[in-house]
């Protein structure tokens, strides 16, 4: 609980409407988009500048007060919210873009933008931001920034470190430091390091962002397999033949049933094993051999039919069925444990098939939809929160997941970051050396880590949680 | 003071793999050490810097020392720690495109071997027969490929390394996309051998592409290479790289007056598809396909002899601040600039065209850094010009990975 004199400072510091204290107000804020980590903000504060944030941080830093940053709160990890008490700085409201260097294709732009309103912004000049997370309508630049946020594009054009070249940062102290810029400066990589450090370094307020031209065209191949195992194999024998693919994302049969069963039937067939969606993006002229290449390959691998959207219409069609892939599982469950890990490609159809077998051991359903391209993996787990034993077996079921991800040569977390989530898992991944290297890397820039306390690393001294697992909070009955 | 008369050399020798260095070894700003530490595997690269540490030796990392001269001189040199005997690919799984190589491997080695499998590593330092995989990402600087994607920060997934304690660690990982703990790769390339001693460095590979065109479109005037720059840039077929020469070095590889080159790589149909659109910004001088082998000798042009210069000055500019910036610094010597990221490279020919050349870079928003000079002006002056607004945090990066200060210290901005 916060006192008093603290709160009345920040009344002091921000307008009143941007205060947050009472528990009706701070509710919301409890989780971001898995309910399965919850913990209610002490206060929440909405921020309009650079120096308000500054201000803010000052107040936390004088008072011992633990704090963090919160975009939209669409985060799956639970990196937006505090692990036991503290303020959540929420950026919602800067959400302004405040320059656009057209010559340079460069945006300069708070962090509280949300991530498709910035390509909106731009598409009359013929540009877009390339990030596109499945959230990309409510998340933010900011939270991109801090979760190096990727999406199906991702894999032709990187996920948002390739397309941050400068940022504005609120030190954990209050100061106020600028890095990177049009020019790449000398120096260390502070911009890279800082993409991605999950909201534990600092607090970005405004990023340089780089801005892509928009393809000549883009065409989009959906391709129904009996089969994910040649699937995966159709994936492998594109990126190896040297076509780079805009995207190349795969559903599984449980997922394809739920998308057609609701509002955002895409018309997947019903009876594939495994519905493989390629996007090829760019110049028009080599398009017809690139769409004959991939045609040839899925059909090889025994694809039951390829077929090419014929329009825009049938294009947004069958990409809505796989961004709202996640939301349709709503049918299946009251609640979904969206798990995100990666393994080298060429390991896909192996890791699918002992993925399969985890579910089947400890009795839980699995639905998959996931980035091929990347060997990103997103099984989704849907259970009913308030059934305690089903939850244990779920959080079970991940941990073994997990396991076997870096057992592939793999990793714990493709895009979705470690946050709350994932932090005892690290150490199935780095040594107490590696761990404590990135520890001191953190206490540069966060020495008295009030900054979003206990995110990422395991607590404690290396891998003191090795064998603990994270508890996932009571139900509220909601789903993402 | 002989070896044998210092018992922190005598230590070294006797302890890891050490020898007095030879007539073959590259000097730094006219400085030698007193060792060579030729470690054969991690864990002895392991013993040598923690030995360094404890006996607060100087160290400076060592691939084939084609670039020693970027990066202010040594404050201290005791050692040299050469990743020589580091070499060689740990594994290439072909169908993930991915590699684990040792720092101490020649570029060009490891090309020849992926071309096997029709595969590359999309760099292009200076004299990739000797460049080491380490030394190049420790400078961390692109070749002429500038687009993202293919510079050094987007291709190195993960590494192993040796801290200046001799702890070893690793970060990141071998798979393309990876967002587990904080993104170490960044902080390591470019850092110039002060953080840490890279061992093995885990890549991220494209296949060979089908065919490249090279492209030379020539202009009486570099406001219409800005022009016909601007026009390529917006194409349906965007090309791999593109390098503009001033008249000076354009004039050496066979054209005249302003050359702006193009490169275009992939298939057939979209590279010639790309050459036709870009014709069309042809001046009146016309364009006309050349040998692509004209990219080799950009490559190398940071590391070829500086004639009568005295220094190579690197600038930095807003894309759109490029043509103005390689204006003003077009005479006095040969100069290669790439406007897709706003690099130039320009031959200077002393303190005075130096200090014209930062002021004119200073109102372009560039930076002019330099990239080799004789050690008398590196004494006297940073190398990396003024001192950039997150210095502080640098700073304690450095203080908190060498807080002993071993690993090549002074060598770095603000003479960290």
């Amino acid at each position: 609980m916060l006192e008093k004199p603290f709160r009345d400072e920040l009344l002091r510091l921000l307008d009143p409407s941007a205060c947050l204290f009472e528990p009706h107000q701070v509710l919301v804020y409890e989780c971001d988009g898995s309910t399965a980590f919850k913990s209610v903000p002490d206060a929440v504060v909405l921020p309009r500048s650079t120096e308000e944030v500054a201000a803010v941080v000052r107040l936390c830093d004088r008072a011992d007060v633990p704090f963090l940053a919160r975009g939209a709160g669409t985060g799956l990890s639970g990196g937006a919210t505090p692990r036991e008490h503290g303020l959540v700085i929420a950026l919602t409201r800067m959400n302004r873009l405040l320059e656009l260097d057209l010559e340079n294709r460069v945006a300069l732009c708070q962090t509280g933008l949300v991530n498709l309103e910035i390509s909106r912004a731009v598409a009359s000049h013929g540009l877009y931001f390339a990030p596109d997370p499945s959230s990309q309508s409510s998340c933010t630049l900011g939270g991109n920034v801090a979760e190096n946020s990727g999406g199906p594009h991702c894999f032709k054009y990187g996920a948002t470190t390739a397309h941050v070249l400068g940022l504005t940062v609120v030190m954990p102290s209050g100061d106020v430091v600028r890095m990177g810029g049009p020019r790449d400066g000398v120096g260390y990589d502070l911009v890279g390091l800082f993409v991605g450090s999950e909201g534990t370094f600092g607090i970005a307020t405004e990023a340089l962002i780089r801005l892509m031209p928009l393809p000549e065209t883009a065409k989009t191949l959906l391709a129904p397999f009996r089969s994910m195992v040649t699937a995966c194999e159709a994936v492998s024998q594109i990126v190896a033949s040297g076509i780079v693919p805009a995207a190349l994302e795969m559903l599984d049969r449980p997922t394809i049933e739920v998308v057609e069963a609701g509002v955002i039937a895409a018309g997947y067939p019903r009876d594939a094993e495994a519905v493989l969606l390629v996007e090829l993006d760019g110049a028009a002229c080599g398009m017809d051999r690139l769409l004959s290449e991939v045609r040839r390959i899925c059909l090889e691998r025994g694809a039951i039919c390829v077929s090419v959207a014929q329009d825009e219409a049938e294009r947004a069609r069958l990409w809505l069925g796989r961004k709202a892939a996640f939301g349709a599982m709503g049918r299946m469950s009251t609640d979904l444990y969206v798990q995100d890990g990666v393994v080298p490609r060429s390991r896909l159809p192996e890791t699918l098939e002992r993925v399969a077998a985890i579910a089947a051991k400890y009795r839980i359903r699995v639905a998959n939809v996931f980035h091929a391209g990347d060997g990103n993996i997103h099984p989704c787990i849907p259970y009913d929160g308030r059934d305690e034993d089903e939850k244990a077996r779920v959080l079970e079921a991940s941990r073994e997941i997990m396991e076997l991800c870096v057992a592939m040569g793999g990793s714990i977390s493709g895009e979705h970051g470690i946050g709350t989530e994932k932090s005892s898992y690290m150490s199935l991944l780095f040594s107490e050396d590696d761990l404590a290297l990135m520890l001191s890397v953190r206490e540069v820039w966060n020495p008295k880590g009030l900054l979003n306390p206990a995110k990422v690393l395991p607590t404690g001294s290396g891998c003191g949680e090795k064998r603990s697992l994270p508890s996932i909070a009571a139900s509220a009955g909601a789903w993402i | 003071m002989t070896i044998e008369a210092d018992p922190s050399l005598k230590r070294l020798l006797d302890e890891v793999e050490a020898r007095p260095p030879g007539p073959a070894d590259p000097l730094i700003d006219g400085l030698s050490p007193s060792l060579v530490l030729e470690p054969e595997t991690e864990e002895g690269c392991s013993r040598a810097l923690a030995l360094c540490q404890s006996e607060g030796m100087a160290v400076v990392p060592l691939g084939a020392g084609t670039r020693l001269e970027v990066g202010n001189p040594p404050s201290r040199l005791d050692v040299y720690l050469s990743t020589r005997a580091l070499a060689g690919i740990v594994d290439h799984v072909e169908g993930d495109l991915t590699l684990v190589v040792r720092a101490g491997t020649s570029l060009e080695a490891l090309n020849r071997e992926l071309s096997h499998a029709r595969q590359f590593l999309p760099l292009d330092p200076p004299l990739p027969s000797r460049a080491t995989i380490g030394g190049i990402l420790a400078l961390g600087e692109p070749g002429f490929r500038r687009r993202p994607g293919a510079r050094p920060r987007d291709l190195l997934l993960g590494f192993e390394a040796v801290l200046a304690d001799g702890t070893k660690v690793k970060a990141g990982g071998r798979v393309v996309k990876n967002v587990a703990g904080y993104e170490l790769s960044k902080l390591f390339v470019g850092s110039a051998g002060t953080l840490a001693v890279l061992t093995r460095a885990y890549l991220k590979l494209r296949a060979l592409p089908e065919e490249v065109v090279t492209l030379a479109l020539v202009f009486s005037r570099l406001s219409r290479a800005a022009q016909a720059f601007h026009g390529i840039a917006r194409q349906g077929v965007l090309p791999e790289a593109v390098a503009l020469l001033n008249p000076e070095l354009s004039r050496e590889l066979g054209w005249e007056d302003w050359t702006l080159l193009a490169r275009f790589e992939g298939f057939r149909e979209e590279t010639s598809e790309g050459a036709d659109e870009a014709r069309r910004h042809a001046g009146t001088r016309g364009a006309e396909s050349t040998r692509s082998g004209v990219w080799d000798e950009l490559r190398d042009f940071p590391a070829r002899p500086l004639g009568e210069a005295e220094l190579l000055l690197r600038g930095q500019a807003a894309p759109a601040r490029l043509f103005a910036l390689a204006e003003s610094w077009q005479d006095g010597g040969p100069l290669v600039a790439y406007p897709d990221s706003g690099l130039v490279y320009s031959h200077t020919r002393d303190l005075e065209a130096l200090a014209n050349r930062r002021e004119t870079a200073a109102f372009c928003g560039a930076n002019a850094v330099i990239e080799r000079a004789p050690s008398s002006i590196k004494n006297e002056i940073d190398v990396f010009g003024e001192i950039p607004q997150a210095f502080e945090i640098m700073k304690r990066v450095k203080e908190k990975l060498d807080p002993g200060g071993v690993l090549s210290p002074g060598r770095f901005v603000g003479r960290l």
